[in-house]
């Protein structure tokens, strides 16, 4: 009873409180808040066409909701995958636009593959440091989220850029590369279906797996985990790979699904929402599902809000909204290493 | 390459290392006392934001700085808040600190600056005393008093922290709560204001952003300086003296970057994406204990089981 | 003394509650002045609970602290000094990373932007190490002192204070016997000078030679208050079996209560150690080369002042270090360098001395905690199909054979109390006979039945094969519970005893060099 209490209700009622907070802040900026949450929800849900949207932004943050989350089970902050994110968009993009004569689904999966990896390299970095250096990985990630920064920068703009074009990108990747399209007529792509499938099989994972049983263990109780035998400093690096992994997976499924190249700055922090989703949802891979489509919802709706409100409330409300379920988690004593 | 070091760029570097070096002074209090801070780019960020903002509406740029203080010290407060009487995670909350800083500042900007208005900023000094000294008479006769400050802080909090009993108490909060009531101390009145001050002097440097050259605030102005910070609190060893000297070399760094933009440095065109990524990846082999090894405060950042 | 020495202290129906615990039940205790006055129990009778009342940690919930006969609270242990009551705790309050003066001055009252009082407070300081013979160099970190400096570190920051009122909680745990006598005179001198101790301790010994009157505390209340000698100096005229009798009461079992002596099941040792060597780090021994072999079925002891190198062995033979140099047989397979797991695997088991570091995981559920350490042997399924059902039938199992008291074997392992974890863990170690057992305190904070019945599985275990190796700071338990004990002083295994040799007196005098052990 006291783990449904903290998975099920806690985020809800933060939620909440967030969204009552929200519309304090709406108010208190001077325009009527009702019709501004109205807005917000036609936007999220109802109106024509608003759904896939939202799904479209469910799909890069539940990736990186679980890349958080596997990292926090394992004991883990991963703040880094934004950069993750940044440097397995940028592998695929490569592999996507160089890369010919490959047919079309074998050249999705390699490009996936790819953008995986290179977010896995990104994410072990600091994974081994830590395990073997003890280097604490909050500050190694922001650091290396920096650095994939000014990496990719320089990439997109000195080595990889598309020449028929004055604006930072790459070359457009080769249809054979890209994601095919889930719904008719909208921008949503299979990456949404690959999301899921990856928070299933990491849910099944955790779970039911030695692996997962000893990343839990090490997450809650290093020493104790030490004694049983379990392989600390592999299983802190591991967690750090994948992680990274599926942060680059995000990075890969949103150039491959959404824009078919690589851009500079294409990422409005992603990464950054993953902690919100993750937090939100749990540590739960499941939970993240559900975090991530409000989340994505959410930032679809303001979009709309912003449009129709009048004076016109900003869609950074969100991050707002963001902020106060993290604060409200967290007060509660919301310990990252449950799920 | 001679051309490129003259007096201008170390003139440069100081400006470019002065919010750092501020920021950073608010860390190592904050963290000295036991209380991780990630949100010193948040309280930057927000310190811009309410500096700028309150400059247009006082119409007077010191004013401005207050108000811009103030505001930094409430999301110190708020951090406080949750970290001592919610014993919530530090990075969890530092990180909120950030968002909510991130979303607000461009929610309020939106929302009530159309076009935003240049400020009455903070004019530069004239010290023409200064000026017949060589060296130091180039670089300071003519400069932002953030700068100066940023040039004696570290000095006063160095001579706090270590050779007054309020800097004993703080070093003992962070040395070991525990140990430190049972000797008497307030622990959690000197965390709430070593993390309040924090945040007022992270706001301090974001001031300087805003009201100090452009007048003017822009979204995400802060840019990954407050993360700077912090890392060069973790290179200077958690001490006031080296923390600056830390960001005045990441500052030199930076105005290098900017002087070399299509420069060659011995023959080899040098990305300036080279330069940026420098601080980073010398925090990164700092961490590491490639130089040394990085001692934090023993309590930093650790929850306390119910007394 | 006479009854008309004042009574300086006094604590009238004192009470405390933690959660569901009463740790203080109506106590009513007066100290005279210039006594030594000790106050004896269990673990968890109350005793330091109600030294940290006296001295302000926390306040009672009920009940009065008089001081001088004038009622007191104190607020914070820094008001309890203003007012001239000190107490060193069992676990020092020094602060390692900051130097000795400056941990001196910490407790001072000085105005936060005043300068440190370095000079002055120096030189009342070296006054006053002198007295109690201390040497130190005031500006080295606090943490780099032995053990026996930075206890008179912590009573000079009492004397700096001039506490009249001093409150020691078991000051001679971890100290060696050499360095515990100085102790006890330096108690002396201050009854002497009129101040008054109150000691906190759980070795009668102590109480018998040195304690001017005896309060025994039990579960929470005051069982009886009783003088020690007419007047310092003079025997005992109380014995140490009354008050063993008064500690544990009537239905418990006396501390030297007999066990069933054990059989070596075969003359091919299981366990064999060669030259064993760690190197030391900071005030911690290291092994310099120890040797011993323990026999199936039989119970091996280590005794040893704290930091001789149990610490060291326990993880060099669990595989959590790696000597530089020697060799670990397990039955005849050299496991010297082998990771944890693979000692695991081959039948090593482990109860961790301290349980909620290293022996479980607390968020967890008892049936995850009984498969902690053995998730990979295949009897909860395969690598890729993990059975939680498996793990509570296995958690089911311990808890029936072991009397485990759990509301379910799904339950969170933090609902258990203290006895019943401590029952898991052993329960998990001994489901089947292991190899080798190594038992590190295994009955620390347990009460008399929960040690016992660890006890009785430990032997049982033997009684069918195994052999297992019992770290204990607590003598009685060695005595009781094993065949022969090693004693490790300073790196080494001095000697090990057995039969008629296995004694306190004597294992007491190995423990601190005093005797040279034999050929081991």
């Amino acid at each position: 009873m006291r783990t449904a209490w903290r998975a099920v209700v806690l985020p809800a009622v933060a939620f909440v409180v967030a969204v009552i907070v929200a519309a304090v802040v709406i108010a208190l900026s001077g325009s009527p808040p009702l019709p501004a949450l109205a807005a917000w929800w036609e936007g999220a849900v109802s109106a024509p066409g608003a759904l896939p949207e939202s799904l479209l932004n469910t799909t890069p943050l539940l990736f990186t909701g679980l890349a958080v989350a596997v990292g926090l089970l394992a004991g883990q902050f991963n703040i880094g995958v934004e950069g993750q994110l940044l440097v397995g968009a940028l592998a695929s993009a490569w592999v996507g636009f160089t890369v010919s004569g490959l047919p079309a689904p074998l050249h999705v999966l390699l490009a996936l593959v790819v953008g995986a990896l290179a977010g896995a390299i990104w994410g072990w970095i600091p994974g081994i440091l830590k395990a073997w250096r003890g280097a604490h990985e909050v500050i190694t990630t922001i650091m290396m989220n920096y650095i994939a920064i000014y990496l990719t920068q320089y990439l997109v703009t000195k080595v990889w850029k598309d020449p028929n074009s004055m604006s930072p990108q790459t070359p457009e990747a080769l249809p054979s590369a890209w994601l095919p399209t889930l719904i008719e007529g909208t921008r949503l792509s299979v990456g949404l279906v690959i999301a899921l499938v990856t928070a299933l099989i990491l849910w099944y994972l955790l779970k039911r797996t030695v692996w997962g049983y000893e990343l839990r263990a090490v997450g809650a109780n290093p020493e104790a985990a030490r004694a049983a035998g379990i392989q600390v400093s592999r299983v802190i690096w591991a967690s750090m790979a994948i992680s990274g992994a599926i942060g680059g997976l995000a990075g890969a499924v949103e150039v491959l699904g959404v824009h078919h190249r690589y851009y500079d700055q294409f990422s409005p922090g992603y990464g950054f929402d993953g902690i919100a989703v993750a937090l939100l949802g749990n540590n739960h891979p499941l939970g993240a599902v559900l975090a991530a489509f409000v989340f994505g919802a959410m930032k679809n709706g303001a979009v709309y809000m912003q449009s129709v409100t009048v004076p016109a409330v900003p869609r950074e409300i969100t991050t707002v909204v963001q902020a106060v379920i993290i604060f409200f988690l967290a007060a509660m004593r919301f310990r990252q290493r449950s799920g | 390459m001679g051309e490129v070091l003259d007096i201008e760029l170390f003139r440069s570097a100081l400006r470019l290392a002065t919010p750092l070096a501020l920021a950073a002074m608010g860390g190592i209090l904050s963290e000295r006392s036991g209380v991780v801070n990630i949100g010193l780019e948040g309280q930057m960020l927000m310190g811009a934001f309410v500096g700028w903002a309150s400059a247009v509406a006082l119409g007077n740029g010191w004013l401005g700085v207050l108000c811009g203080m103030l505001a930094g010290a409430l999301l110190g407060f708020l951090h406080a808040l949750l970290t001592q009487r919610f014993r919530a995670d530090h990075v969890v909350s530092g990180m909120a600190v950030n968002l909510l800083s991130a979303g607000l500042t461009v929610f309020l900007l939106r929302r009530f600056f159309e076009r935003p208005p240049g400020a009455s900023g903070v004019p530069e000094w004239s010290l023409q005393w200064l000026q017949p000294i060589p060296v130091l008479g180039g670089l300071l006769s003519r400069q932002s008093p953030f700068v100066v400050m940023m040039l004696i802080l570290p000095f006063v909090l160095h001579g706090l922290l270590y050779h007054t009993m309020w800097g004993l108490r703080v070093r003992a909060a962070g040395e070991s709560a525990r140990k430190s009531r049972l000797a008497g101390i307030d622990v959690s009145a000197i965390r709430y204001r070593c993390v309040m001050w924090s945040g007022a002097l992270a706001a301090l440097a974001g001031t300087y952003l805003s009201l100090s050259q452009l007048n003017v605030f822009t979204e995400g102005m802060s840019a990954g300086k407050g993360f700077i910070a912090l890392a060069a609190v973790i290179f200077g060893r958690w001490t006031p003296l080296g923390a600056t000297a830390a960001a005045l070399g990441f500052g030199f760094l930076d105005a290098l970057q900017q002087r070399l933009q299509g420069e060659t440095l011995f023959g080899v065109q040098v990305p300036s994406e080279v330069l940026l990524s420098l601080p980073y990846l010398l925090t990164i082999i700092a961490l590491a204990g490639l130089v040394g090894r990085s001692i934090p405060p023993e309590d930093l950042g650790k929850q306390e089981e119910g007394e | 003394m006479s009854s008309e020495t004042p009574v300086v202290v006094q604590m009238e129906d004192i009470c405390k509650r933690f959660g569901a615990v009463q740790a203080n039940n109506h106590i009513t205790i007066s100290v005279r002045q210039g006594t030594i006055h000790a106050i004896v129990g269990e673990n968890g009778a109350g005793k330091t609970t109600l030294m940290n009342i006296l001295y302000g940690v926390f306040p009672p919930d009920s009940g009065t602290v008089y001081l001088y006969a004038q009622p007191v609270r104190f607020r914070s242990p820094a008001e309890a000094l203003q007012a001239g009551v000190g107490m060193v705790s069992q676990h020092y309050a020094l602060i390692p990373r900051l130097s000795v003066l400056e941990n001196l001055m910490l407790s001072g009252e000085g105005a936060s932007f005043s300068r440190l009082p370095r000079s002055q407070v120096r030189a009342r300081a070296e006054e006053l190490a002198k007295a109690i013979g201390l040497q130190a160099d005031w500006d080295a970190p606090a943490g780099s002192l032995s053990v026996s400096q930075q206890q008179k570190v912590e009573i000079l920051k009492l004397l700096l204070r001039d506490a009249r009122v001093l409150i020691f909680d078991e000051p001679t745990a971890v100290l060696p016997p050499a360095d515990a006598e100085a102790f006890f005179a330096l108690l002396h001198r201050f009854a002497e000078e009129g101040r008054t101790v109150l000691l906190v301790t759980h070795k009668l010994q102590e109480v018998l030679e040195h304690a001017d009157e005896v309060t025994v505390l039990r579960a929470g209340e005051v069982v009886a208050t009783m003088p020690v000698r007419e007047k310092p100096g003079a025997p005992p005229q109380v014995a140490a079996r009354t008050l063993a009798r008064l500690i544990v009461g009537e239905e418990g079992v006396l501390p030297e209560e007999e066990m069933l002596p054990g059989r070596r099941l075969g003359d091919q040792p299981r366990l064999r150690v060669e030259g064993l060597i760690v190197p030391p780090v900071r005030s911690r021994a290291g092994l310099k080369g120890v040797s011993f072999e323990v026999y199936p079925g039989e119970v091996f002891g280590i005794a040893g002042v704290d930091g001789s190198g149990q610490a060291e062995l326990i993880d060099a033979l669990m595989g959590l270090t790696s000597p530089t140099q020697g060799h670990i047989w397990l039955d005849g397979e050299d496991i010297t360098h082998a990771p944890p797991a693979a000692r695991l695997h081959r039948g090593v088991r482990y109860i961790a001395e301290d349980r909620h570091l290293r022996g479980a995981i607390l968020e967890w559920s008892v049936a995850e905690n009984a498969a902690l350490g053995l998730q990979r042997e295949g009897r909860f399924g395969s690598r890729f199909s993990l059975s939680f059902t498996r793990m509570k039938e296995f958690a089911e199992r311990i808890i029936h054979r072991f009397a485990v008291r759990a509301p379910a074997a799904d339950a969170p392992f933090s609902a258990l109390s203290g006895g019943n974890q401590q029952k898991v863990v052993v329960g998990r170690a001994l489901m089947e006979p292991p190899a080798l057992l190594i038992a590190g305190q295994p009955t620390r904070g347990l009460d008399a039945a929960s040690t016992r019945a660890v006890h009785h599985a430990i032997r049982e275990a033997c009684g069918q094969g195994a052999c297992a190796l019992v770290v204990s700071f607590d003598l009685d338990e060695l005595l009781t519970l094993c065949d022969r004990v090693g004693v490790l002083f300073d790196g080494r295994m001095v000697d090990v005893v057995e039969g008629e040799r296995k004694r306190r007196e004597e294992i007491g005098a190995l423990m601190v060099g005093a005797v040279k052990g034999g050929s081991v």
